[in-house]
């Protein structure tokens, strides 16, 4: 069961990869391409998911739509998991004021549900575009980083070849870069995993909520939004951007999931 | 006990003026005027100008600040740009709609989440255990703004047994607290199955059963009973997620609490109501995880001598 949602979840992120590498020469349209006549209108032959109310191709706008949620859920796991990793061996290898300054921090950020954090931060900025989002999901989510980080630098630090090193006179980066990153690596993959599936639904919420990348670029929650007013006359809107969403999610916590019990991580 | 009552309301006053502080920061650390952010770039001076002082810009950001604080412990949130009510009568109009909301996804959750995680702890390995950790898979993975659709396509408009939108009708609540309830489920599906399983392990089930008590009797009143106390826990703290969970919810099915509120107040660019909105989930979802952590150590005292040490 384990192995077989490993390989689906790969299968489907595969898919979603390679959707959103090729998005520019699979799509059957143009993104921008408008049929007015063809508004909400179902499949039809050449146009798999039908069409949006401003007669766009659907399978188009899910396809450049995969483009902009990878790639968002790429960079914003990338950089909160490097501070989240710095913040975390700074705060669990040093301990004293850095840790009680770091605990407290991590304390108001988590006082705050991320989801709200992230709509308070990009209800007030919403200029940035895609990298201003990146921003924001970042800020919101290195503190999981750091926290895993700080717990297992802390058990780290106290094993018998960290003490003989330090006891050598090797210097700290040496230490973090020998000893203490290459085994916080295997849970840093697994959050990172499972962080993918979060950023990617934090990224659709954000544009449900309309304030996810602006300008014409097509978003998988864009388009739910979208969908959802049109609801009782055309579901398909809503429908296949929500199941692409779904199934990418799944795909990383089965992928996530798997790689936990292969690289037997607690987290 | 009340040693640690007032350990955690001491704990708890910092991160309340830190989370203020945050949400006053909002709009100070905005790139530019925040006013052009109201009113664009192109608004008229005087009408900035007008802005300016109806926000109290016009003061230094200190006396602001202490303007803003002030408020929030006398419970003034400021006036609705849009509206000019004050934000705190426009939260409390709407307060009462989320918590309704909110409980009821929570019972949802607690009802969906003991039933099937104790058959799966209790049947492991069969068909009802990986069915259960692939629907509570499944649950976690499918967003609100998904769910939701779903379920009014098939309840509302494929059967019509309930409404689409709103809260005027009977059984309106029903779609929103399953949607808001369902990815709460998945969760505390997993848990109580993992905590069913380390209980049916225990020495005091094992009498039990050698004592020759029913198998019923032995999972609800022995298994089921010790389970429970995490999985409440868990339930209490994430009382707090439903309520910041509940702002998807709110907008897909239009119902009319501090979530719509809050998406409202974005879309008007209303900042004192977003303000005003975000400070008071946040202080709820605060209060709440203080309540269930007293509650826990009130059931628990080795929470109270932990913290104690």
């Amino acid at each position: 069961m384990k192995r077989k949602g490993f390989l689906f979840g790969l299968a489907v992120i595969g898919v979603a990869a390679l959707a959103a590498v090729l998005a520019p020469w699979i799509s059957p349209q143009d993104p921008n391409a408008f049929d007015l006549a063809a508004r909400l209108s179902a499949a039809r032959p050449g146009h798999l998911f039908g069409f949006d109310e401003d007669g766009r191709d659907l399978l188009t706008l899910i396809l450049w739509g995969a483009r902009v949620s990878l790639t968002v859920s790429i960079l914003t796991v990338a950089i909160s998991g490097a501070l989240g990793t710095l913040i975390g061996l700074t705060a669990g290898y040093f301990g004293g004021l850095c840790d009680r300054v770091f605990t407290f921090v991590s304390d108001v950020f988590l006082s705050f549900p991320s989801i709200l954090l992230m709509i308070a931060l990009a209800a007030f900025y919403r200029q940035g575009g895609m990298m201003g989002i990146v921003v924001i999901l970042s800020l919101v989510g290195w503190v999981g980083y750091a926290r895993i980080v700080r717990g297992q630098t802390m058990s780290l630090k106290e094993r018998d070849y960290v003490k003989a090193s330090v006891a050598a006179g090797a210097s700290t980066p040496r230490i973090w870069a020998k000893h203490l990153i290459p085994n916080l690596l295997a849970p840093l993959l697994v959050q990172a995993t499972f962080g993918m599936a979060g950023v990617i639904l934090a990224e659709s919420t954000l544009s449900f909520l309309g304030l996810g990348v602006g300008g014409d670029v097509p978003t998988w929650g864009r388009l739910i939004d979208q969908g959802v007013q049109y609801l009782l006359v055309a579901p398909h809107i809503a429908l296949y951007p929500g199941l692409a969403i779904a199934f990418v999610i799944l795909g990383f916590n089965f992928l996530g999931d798997g790689l936990r019990d292969y690289l037997d991580v607690k987290i | 006990m009340i040693r640690y009552l007032i350990k955690r309301v001491v704990l708890l006053i910092p991160i309340l003026f830190a989370v203020s502080t945050l949400v006053f920061s909002l709009i100070h650390l905005v790139p530019g005027d925040p006013v052009d952010l109201i009113l664009g770039e192109q608004s008229l001076p005087a009408d900035r100008e007008k802005m300016r002082e109806a926000m109290g810009l016009n003061k230094p950001v200190m006396e602001q600040y202490k303007d803003f604080l002030s408020g929030v412990v006398r419970g003034d949130l400021g006036k609705s740009l849009f509206e000019k009510r004050p934000v705190s009568t426009m939260i409390l109009e709407r307060y009462p709609a989320t918590l309704e909301l909110a409980a009821l996804a929570m019972a949802v959750a607690l009802a969906l989440s003991l039933s099937f995680g104790s058959l799966a702890a209790v049947k492991r390995g069969s068909v009802w255990d990986h069915g259960s950790m692939l629907a509570g898979l499944v649950g976690i993975s499918l967003p609100g703004f998904l769910l939701g659709p779903l379920l009014v396509l098939i309840f509302a408009v494929k059967l019509d047994w309930l409404p689409v939108a709103g809260r005027q009708e009977a059984g309106s609540v029903v779609l929103p607290a399953l949607t808001l309830g369902a990815g709460m489920a998945a969760l505390l599906t997993r848990l109580t199955r993992s905590t069913m399983l380390e209980t049916l392990r225990e020495d005091y089930v094992r009498t039990a059963r050698a004592k020759g008590v029913a198998e019923k009797t032995v999972i609800l009143k022995h298994a089921l009973r010790n389970a429970l106390n995490p999985v409440v826990t868990v339930a209490g703290l994430q009382f707090g997620v439903l309520l910041a969970g509940a702002i998807v919810t709110e907008k897909v099915f239009a119902w009319p609490g501090l979530g719509s509120l809050l998406v409202q107040g974005i879309e008007r660019r209303d900042y004192p109501v977003v303000q005003g909105c975000i400070l008071c989930i946040a202080a709820s979802y605060t209060l709440v995880n203080l309540l269930t952590d007293v509650l826990y150590a009130r059931l628990d005292p080795r929470i109270r001598i932990e913290a104690a040490e």
